[in-house]
């Protein structure tokens, strides 16, 4: 913490090393008296609360010489009758360990029950804002449908009534979307995984019976702003997964022959380009005879 | 103690003793954040709530904080207030809690804050600690601006993105800087700002020099003719 006082307190000096003598607070003068002082909290005596004295054991001297506070106004004993700095320090005896204990203590009770009720606030809004991002990303990637149902993976097997005492928080899920007219128009799927810096987050649409890819959307990335970022920011990239056949394969934009199973990655980021294909390439892998299988259970509740 | 009025309280912070670029504090968010104006703007304002309300509890408590444990309380107080400003970001501006990330959380060792309470909220009245916060908070608040406003139009060619008030400045065929949105922009404007100020200053001192230098000509001319 010295470093911190002194950094203060030298600010004046750095501000311009020829004021010390002329305009500044006094830094260079008072340096000497300050050195008997001992503490920004001494110094003075008299403003404000009652000095808290620290005992002389704890202290090295000469970490506060520069505290600009401590002016020449308050040289030691200048204070006359009043409680100067020197007195002060040696008749506050050290504070005992309960006292020390009872502080810390009651600090951090207070804070913690301060915090719950901000918790308390903070979180319905945060979950509702989450849900909202989810319904949001699950509409994009499905190009919009008129409604979604979530199908949990229980087991091995896709269904959308979960067995008793299953937590569905547990549960990896897909969200199948349907149509106005009921019928099932691909599934939304989250997926994670490295990206260039970080782990990327994205959520994506997928028709098992065709076979494509619907609709990407990273949901969250720490790409490099800039470069790796495009990933989220280049629309013509974004749009490349519109209808691309799976498993996609990425490549230069030169070097695209037209088939539907191609994407142009972006330069610059080629990196994080390659890690949006791969986590749904290997999700798709992942899912894809499962959702090929899947029998939807009439028309689903609305989401 | 010295005393100070409270338009010295205000103002030291502002600029003469400005955390950032003055005094050098802070640096982290002042480098990390500052690639948008809406980031600085954001960042600065959650330094100033936790300033400000770290500095009303720090004076106001100051004669029942043993000095032993001063810092562990201090450093309590302002994590609670950084607490609170991390869930309430989150739940009210998503999308910027999105871009500031950990970089709210790292407020807590903003040594900017600690100094305050260590050489100014333990030691004066309530409303003096609050108009020294304020200070800081503002002088905090323009560095972060000046060095948001500076990346952002070079590394984006925009200003305000992010807000519905957005500005293309250079228009769609700017190539964008975009090492001055990354890191290594940060220290360069950051350097750029304080050479500036150094520059300054070093002016100032050189006008100060020659004034002194006229004086003592004048004053040795009188002393020869008398």
């Amino acid at each position: 913490m010295s470093d911190e006082i002194r950094k203060d307190g030298a600010t004046p000096g750095t501000g311009g090393q020829e004021e010390g003598a002329v305009g500044m607070p006094g830094a260079g003068s008072a340096a000497p008296k300050d050195e008997d002082l001992f503490t920004p909290q001494g110094g003075g005596g008299g403003t404000g609360a009652a000095p808290l004295g620290r005992p002389p054991s704890e202290r090295s001297g000469p970490q506060t010489v520069t505290l600009p506070q401590v002016g020449p106004e308050a040289p030691e004993g200048a204070v006359g009758g009043g409680p100067g700095a020197g007195a002060v320090m040696e008749k506050t005896p050290e504070a005992s360990s309960f006292r020390l204990l009872m502080t810390l203590g009651l600090a951090g009770a207070m804070a913690g029950i301060l915090l719950v009720f901000v918790y308390l606030w903070s979180q319905p809004l945060i979950e509702a804002e989450n849900a909202r991002v989810l319904q949001v990303a699950v509409t994009e990637v499905l190009h919009g449908p008129d409604h979604f149902e979530s199908v949990f993976l229980v087991d091995g097997e896709l269904m959308t009534q979960v067995p008793e005492g299953v937590d569905t928080l547990d549960l990896d899920k897909v969200f199948l979307g349907y149509d106005m007219a009921g019928a099932p128009v691909g599934f939304a799927m989250a997926a994670e995984g490295f990206g260039f810096q970080d782990i990327i987050g994205l959520i994506f649409g997928y028709d098992p019976q065709t076979r494509e890819v619907l609709g990407m959307k990273v949901l969250r990335h720490l790409e490099t702003p800039g470069l790796g970022d495009k990933i989220v920011k280049d629309l013509a990239f974004v749009g490349e997964f519109n209808g691309v056949s799976a498993p996609i394969l990425g490549v230069k934009p030169d070097r695209n022959t037209g088939d539907p199973a191609q994407v142009d990655m972006i330069t610059g980021a080629t990196i994080s380009s390659k890690a949006v294909i791969k986590i749904i390439n290997e999700r798709i892998a992942q899912m894809a005879d499962l959702l090929a299988a899947y029998e939807p259970a009439g028309g689903g509740e609305d989401q | 103690m010295r005393e100070t009025t409270a338009h010295q309280d205000f103002f030291r912070g502002v600029w003469k003793e400005n955390p950032v670029l003055v005094q050098l504090l802070g640096l982290c968010p002042a480098l990390a954040v500052t690639n948008t104006v809406l980031n600085s703007l954001a960042m600065a304002g959650a330094t100033l709530f936790v300033l400000l309300g770290s500095s009303l509890f720090v004076s106001l408590l100051k004669s029942l904080i043993p000095n032993e444990v001063r810092i562990s309380t201090y450093i309590l107080i302002i994590a609670t207030f950084v607490t609170i400003v991390d869930m309430a970001l989150h739940a009210l501006a998503p999308a910027v809690y999105g871009e500031l990330g950990a970089f709210i959380a790292l407020i807590v060792v903003n040594c900017m804050i600690l100094g305050r309470q260590e050489a100014f909220a333990s030691k004066r009245p309530v409303g003096r600690a609050l108009l020294d916060a304020l200070g800081s908070g503002a002088g905090f608040t323009i560095a972060l601006l000046m060095m948001g406003t500076f990346r952002e139009i070079l590394g984006s060619g925009t200003l305000l993105q992010g807000t519905p008030w957005v500005f293309n400045l250079f228009g769609p065929n700017y190539e964008p800087w975009v090492i001055m949105i990354s890191p290594p922009g940060g220290f360069f404007t950051l350097g750029f700002i304080l050479l500036f100020m150094g520059w300054r200053e070093e002016k100032k001192a050189k006008k100060r020099e020659i004034r002194h230098w006229a004086h003592s000509l004048q004053a040795t001319a009188r002393k020869e003719a008398a």
